[in-house]
């Protein structure tokens, strides 16, 4: 589902902020991408829904090279991807109806489709008597689930998220980590940053480990012990 | 299509009321703009028309020398009509310019009483169809009718219609020169301010793009949203700019060398002009500068 070989992407002037990274996320997985600040998980999530283009190397999503993407197919692949901000991402004139809706008209679908899904969107997120509310009148939580909704109405074949929970108490935390859970159940194959450390022992997922933009370690399934003391070698740390 | 089409109008709608204060700021500063600019097309329209209401009111006098009878003026007369660029002929005798002066002296005209012969001549008063109405034409007219026999001079008030059409083309072309100044000042302002209002919203424009939409549906309801912006403030400053005439020009009482002249209003031709620059400027602001916003 999602392929780099040898990815380095390098800033203009700045040491690289990714530097040969290989990886392999298959169908269906849901793998955290975790490292101290600067590790370089933002830009990686960053290359894989072509926000950014890598320096050298290939990415390959859902069988296309999307390395040196052309910008006016970067919306078909988006419509692929569903992601999820720590800072939400929200327009703030709009509804939470306008804003889960936006997607679904850019896709051309008639008002009455678009009506149910945002409705079984935001339902799915339990926020479906909030449909006429703007985006500030709501919690952080709200706000992330109101996010949540907006990438996955499209039944998007993959799901990133950049520290969705940063902002967030650990209930609310739960809360969201359970709601990946569903849409990860569904077959989509969800990818999160976090530097979260809590989060990650208590998700027992697959943890791709990075540290000055190289991979250190990446396991599917180990104790939490040997775990533990590999994120706190990272520099991983959280509310513990 | 049409789905799509619908959406990028309610997009632009949806998006002018939410950003209600930006864009009215932006609105304001177009329509001050605007209003600047229309106040140097109604200077420059009223100086054209003042200079054609002074030029309308030019006559050319020929006298005539004492001794010519009545058969030379017949002559001169069908000499005079015949003449290029003559309208209208009409003949003043000598007692008629006599009374005519009396009148104009009223109370004074008894320091006429003292004269023991009229020393008016007679004269043909010539008015001149527009075309012929210049200073060179009428210098020109002026010298061939002095050479007819029985002329015994021609004035036509040669120096002040000089001074009168030299001053009215420096003030026209002042008037130009400034008012092509201001539509560039303004220009600059309009594709500044609306360059600010995208300012304010580029974080809007990154979302859209990061979830999916493509440069163009990002595009389109801006330069819709410029288009709407831009033709209502322009109406909104050539609104001003009536209202001010009204108020200000259109009534006045004018003295001396202006009396009779009635103000004008810019044509409808070029207030339509102006509000069509409005949406044109205000699509063109939009689109200029837009891929700085565009990379997300």
């Amino acid at each position: 589902m999602i392929e780099l070989y040898h990815v380095t992407k390098r800033y203009s002037g700045d040491s690289p902020a990714i530097t040969d990274v290989n990886l392999k996320i298959d169908k269906g997985e849901f793998v955290f991408i975790t490292g101290a600040s600067g590790a370089g998980k933002t830009t990686l999530l960053k290359l894989l829904f072509a926000a950014e283009r890598p320096t050298a190397g290939q990415i390959i999503i859902d069988g296309k090279n999307v390395s040196r993407i052309r910008e006016r197919d970067v919306p078909a692949l988006r419509s692929k991807i569903g992601v999820v901000f720590q800072d939400f991402k929200l327009i703030t004139h709009w509804t939470v109806f306008q804003n889960v809706a936006f997607v679904l008209e850019l896709m051309g679908l008639p008002g009455r489709e678009i009506k149910r899904r945002v409705w079984w969107a935001l339902k799915t997120v339990r926020l479906h008597h909030k449909l006429d509310a703007y985006p500030l009148k709501l919690s952080g939580g709200e706000q992330q689930r109101v996010a949540i909704a907006r990438a996955l109405i499209t039944n998007p074949i993959i799901l990133l998220a950049d520290e969705p929970t940063g902002n967030l108490d650990p209930e609310i935390t739960l809360e969201i980590m359970r709601l990946f859970s569903d849409i990860n159940a569904r077959g989509a194959t969800v990818v999160i940053a976090t530097h979260d450390r809590v989060l990650l022992e208590y998700m027992n997922k697959r943890v791709v480990i990075l540290s000055q933009g190289r991979v250190i370690s990446d396991e599917h399934d180990e104790s939490s012990l040997i775990r533990a003391g590999r994120l706190a070698r990272a520099g991983v740390g959280g509310p513990l | 299509m049409i789905r799509k089409a619908a959406f990028v109008f309610r997009l632009a709608g949806q998006d002018l009321k939410g950003n209600l204060a930006v864009n009215l700021v932006a609105a304001a500063i177009i329509s001050a703009a605007f209003l600047t600019v229309g106040i140097f097309i109604l200077i420059g329209v009223n100086l054209r028309a003042l200079s054609g209401h002074w030029q309308e009111k030019i006559r050319v006098c020929v006298y005539l020398q004492d001794d010519a009878g009545g058969q030379a003026q017949k002559d001169l007369k069908a000499k005079l009509e015949a003449a290029p660029g003559v309208l209208s002929v009409a003949f003043t005798s000598r007692d008629q310019a006599l009374a005519d002066f009396k009148t104009m002296l009223g109370q004074d005209a008894d320091l006429l009483d003292g004269l023991d012969q009229n020393p008016l001549p007679a004269s043909f008063t010539l008015s001149l169809k527009e075309e012929a109405r210049g200073y060179e034409e009428v210098k020109r007219l002026a010298a061939e009718l002095s050479a007819l026999p029985g002329v015994e001079s021609v004035d036509y008030g040669g120096t002040w219609i000089e001074s009168f059409t030299s001053a009215a083309r420096v003030v026209q072309a002042a008037v130009f020169l400034l008012g092509a100044l201001i539509v560039i000042a303004v220009v600059f302002i309009i594709s500044n301010t609306i360059r600010l209002t995208m300012y304010s919203r580029k974080e809007e424009i990154g979302i859209m793009k990061l979830v999916g939409a493509s440069n163009l549906l990002v595009r389109l309801p801006f330069v819709l949203e410029g288009m709407v912006q831009g033709t209502l403030a322009a109406a909104v400053g050539v609104g001003l700019l009536w209202a001010l005439f009204r108020l200000g020009l259109a009534g006045l009482a004018w003295p001396g060398v202006f009396a009779g002249f009635n103000p004008v209003f810019i044509s409808g031709p070029v207030l339509a002009g102006l509000v069509a620059a409005g949406a044109g400027l205000g699509a063109a602001g939009s689109m200029s500068r837009f891929s700085d916003f565009l990379r997300a």
